[in-house]
């Protein structure tokens, strides 16, 4: 049982983090500032990234 | 009667408000042939007259550096617009006015709508619209686009101006560039030189400015000339270059901004309320952006953030790693021996809890940059920067990439990459991007915690700072290399607006920390979080074979045989000062087996072969197969490198209920020391950027060749730089 559950979890991060790089693969998230910034410690402030 | 008026301004000077004021709901939108920047037309009607009205994009200046501005330019030469409304933001007069020069350069109707007046007025500036109109030759109309005032007197003026050519407007440039100026216009116009399109001394100009747009329309229509003329820019540019130190660009830019500061020098504009703070600016400009005592101050400032980091985190940051080995401990204690007890205790608490363990310091670290950063200081050393960032075949607007990108530590490279869309010029664009992943993101600021707090506990704020200095010079270095050899091309001159100094406000700065750290928070929770679930699976499976566990069995039985059971258990329950002499040499032959069993299994697992395989070239630097399925870990976050070090030093941990950190733990583990521990931050400075980054540097640069570049230059540098260190730090440290 204990080894299902663990399976299930590793099964669904692995398909979750899949989706995620395919996401940023394909340009549906990346991490400009507007569309909400995933990156570590997020994106400083810039006047640039406005534009 | 009908008209094509063209509006036309910088970026955010509130030109598509007065498009829409104008037009109300009767624009389309459509595109420029051939390219894919969008323009919106739409209709005025006055009494008498319809207006075809163009709106162009935001742009600074009408050479041909970036696509906005040759569309701009485009549009203006191809279809002579019967006037051009010149939308000026009254904030920003001098900046703005710098295109309304250009305009008057190319002989067009102008007429000028002073926009923001409301907020000019608010910041203390006065307008005396009269004398600039006067000055400037050109009609000139207060409005505020926002809400419309004006709209009707500006359309009174430009259709009672409407039709009116005038005169190009004739700027001196200084003695070389008129000399040679006269001399090109004297060759372009017996030639007929491009005559049909332009004024042949604005042709001129535009080569002086190296408009390759222009050049290569020149080179196809009279190649004789268009070579002659090459001649003569080729000569000045060596004279400036030998005499005055720059380039013929940066001497026109001066001089334009010096015809708008004499404009506005005459009366035309006063400070009420602002006067006193840009003087204050301009006094403390002069000694914080001095050449000698600006760098001085540069990393007396870099050393003062690192210092109040380390010094206010420390004690939170301790706290947390107690917490998390507490909540290990706890869970060890309540849950059953099984794959899920490891899963949450070395996957999930001993990874994402070795990156949550740094949320102080991230914090602390974000509200010193936010505080540098709204007081205008960060401008600043962009300023400074701008001199030897040229040396190296950069720009000064690459400073600010680098500062996103994690120049002061605790940036981003995603949005460091995407600042590096400011630059003009593709090559020092291209050179920037590649080497901004150098900067030491917020990511990589755990592993330097960590590894400065094992090794370097003494001397923190020195390591970082040396950690700082050597990813500036690595980056500088990559980047002279590159400019040198595969994209090798002249440096363009760099144009900067310094803000003013202000008080940033608590509120504000505690905003920015808060915004920063949920960020930091929500990726622990989800991307790094599941990678260390990944990697957990990856350093578990395949377990070892049932025979080889069979073995170490047998070998604990054998090491408590002629023991009761209850006397077996006593050895490992009981505390270390109630055990006898005999039952200490026991309870370490049992401890040994277990660690020997833990270690054995996670270089059975697909991590720990990976780790072994790779072990063959990294152990030049110091690296042994646990460090490496960190590293590899750290491809899709750099935060992993520490999470992933933190389960799997968790999974080889035997006793859980003596709670020690990993930074702790790896100061006794066996490889580990001060030169191991600064190979590493070598190799983490410069190896490979994330996923993310490397997908963004494709999208960039329009291919992947320069994403793989990116990873394969970056590692190999990486290694080499980490295996030389390691190699002769071994030899003088023996």
């Amino acid at each position: 049982m204990d080894r299902i559950i663990v399976g299930i979890i590793v099964a669904l991060a692995a398909g979750f983090l899949v989706k995620r790089f395919v996401d940023i693969w394909k340009g549906k998230k990346s991490c400009d500032c507007s569309s909400g910034c995933s990156c570590s410690g997020g994106c400083p402030p810039d006047p640039f990234m406005k534009k | 009667m009908s008209a094509i008026i063209v509006l036309a301004g910088n970026p955010n000077s509130g030109k598509t408000t007065l498009f829409n004021e104008l037009t109300g709901g009767r624009q389309h939108v459509g595109n420029y042939p051939g390219v894919t920047v969008e323009k919106k037309q739409g209709t005025y009607k006055s009494d008498t007259t319809r207006f075809e009205i163009v709106d162009l994009p935001g742009t600074y200046s009408l050479t041909a550096y970036s696509l906005e501005e040759v569309v701009a330019r485009d549009f203006l030469v191809n279809e002579k617009p019967s006037m051009v409304i010149n939308i000026v933001d009254a904030s920003n007069l001098e900046r703005n006015l710098y295109l309304s020069v250009q305009f008057m350069e190319m002989g067009l109707p102008v007429c000028i709508a002073l926009n923001m007046m409301d907020v000019a007025k608010k910041r203390g500036i006065e307008i005396d619209i009269e004398k600039l109109s006067t000055l400037l030759k050109l009609p000139v109309v207060p409005i505020v686009a926002r809400n419309g005032k004006g709209k009707q007197d500006l359309m009174e003026r430009v259709a009672a101006t409407v039709g009116r050519n005038p005169e190009p407007l004739r700027l001196s440039y200084g003695r070389d560039l008129d000399a040679a100026l006269d001399e090109m216009e004297a060759l372009i116009r017996p030639a007929g030189f491009l005559i049909h399109r332009y004024d042949p001394r604005w042709t001129a100009l535009k080569y002086l400015e190296n408009d390759q747009q222009i050049m290569d329309l020149g080179y196809g229509e009279d190649k004789a000339t268009a070579m002659r003329l090459d001649t003569i820019v080729q000569r000045v540019k060596t004279h400036i270059a030998d005499t005055l130190d720059t380039h013929p660009e940066g001497m026109i830019a001066d001089h334009r901004y010096g015809y708008v500061h004499s404009v506005l020098k005459q009366g035309v504009i006063r400070f009420h309320q602002d006067e006193n703070r840009l003087q204050l600016s301009d006094k403390i400009d002069r000694v914080v952006t001095n050449r000698f005592i600006g760098p001085v101050i540069m990393v007396a400032m870099l050393m003062a953030l690192y210092q109040f980091t380390f010094t206010f985190s420390a004690v939170p940051v301790a706290w947390l790693e107690g917490f998390f080995g507490w909540v290990a401990s706890m869970a060890d204690q309540a849950l059953p021996d099984g794959m899920m007890k490891s899963l949450l205790v070395s996957g999930i608490i001993g990874g994402v809890g070795g990156v949550l363990g740094f949320v102080p310091l991230i914090m602390f670290m974000f509200f010193g940059i936010a505080f540098l950063e709204d007081t205008g200081y960060l401008a600043r050393m962009s300023f400074m920067l701008d001199r030897i960032f040229r040396m190296f075949g950069l720009h000064g607007s690459s400073v600010m990439a680098f500062i996103v990108s994690g120049g002061i530590a605790g940036g981003c490279a995603v949005p460091g990459v995407m600042a590096a869309r400011t630059l003009k010029s593709p090559k020092e664009r291209l050179a920037t991007l590649l080497t901004v992943p150098f900067m030491n993101c917020g990511a990589k600021l755990p592993v330097f915690a960590l590894l400065t707090a094992a090794f370097f506990a003494e001397s923190q704020v020195e390591v970082m700072l040396l950690i700082t200095l050597i990813s500036w010079t690595g980056a500088l270095l990559v980047a002279w290399f590159l400019r040198s050899t595969l994209i090798r091309g002249e440096s363009t001159p760099f144009v900067m607006e310094l803000p003013p100094y202000r008080l940033p406000t608590l509120k504000g700065l505690f905003i920015h920390t808060f915004e920063r750290i949920i960020q930091y928070i929500k990726k622990a929770g989800t991307v790094i979080l599941l990678i260390s679930i990944i990697l957990w699976a990856m350093m578990t499976f395949p377990e070892l074979d049932q025979s080889r566990i069979d073995e170490f069995d047998a070998r604990r039985s054998h090491v408590v045989s002629g023991l009761t059971q209850e006397a077996a258990d006593e050895i490992r329950t009981l505390a270390d000062e109630k055990l006898t002499p005999e039952m200490t040499a026991m309870k370490e032959n049992l401890l040994q087996a277990d660690r020997e069993q833990a270690s054995e299994a996670l270089k059975n697992s697909i991590a720990g072969r990976i780790g072994l395989a790779i072990e063959t070239v990294t152990r030049f630097a110091g690296f042994d197969w646990r460090t490496n399925i960190a590293l590899v870990g750290g491809f899709a976050a750099k935060e992993v490198v520490v999470s992933t070090l933190g389960t799997a030093y968790s999974l080889g941990e035997i006793d859980l209920e003596e709670t020690t950190s990993l930074s702790e733990r790896l100061q006794t583990e066996a490889g580990w020391g001060p030169l191991t521990a600064f190979s590493l931050i070598l190799f983490t400075i410069f190896y490979s950027p994330c996923f993310v980054t490397v997908v963004c540097i494709a999208k960039e640069t329009g291919s992947w060749k320069w994403a793989a570049f990116s990873v394969i230059f970056n590692t190999a540098l990486a290694l080499t730089v980490s295996t030389i260190f390691y190699q002769v730090g071994s030899l003088v440290l023996v």
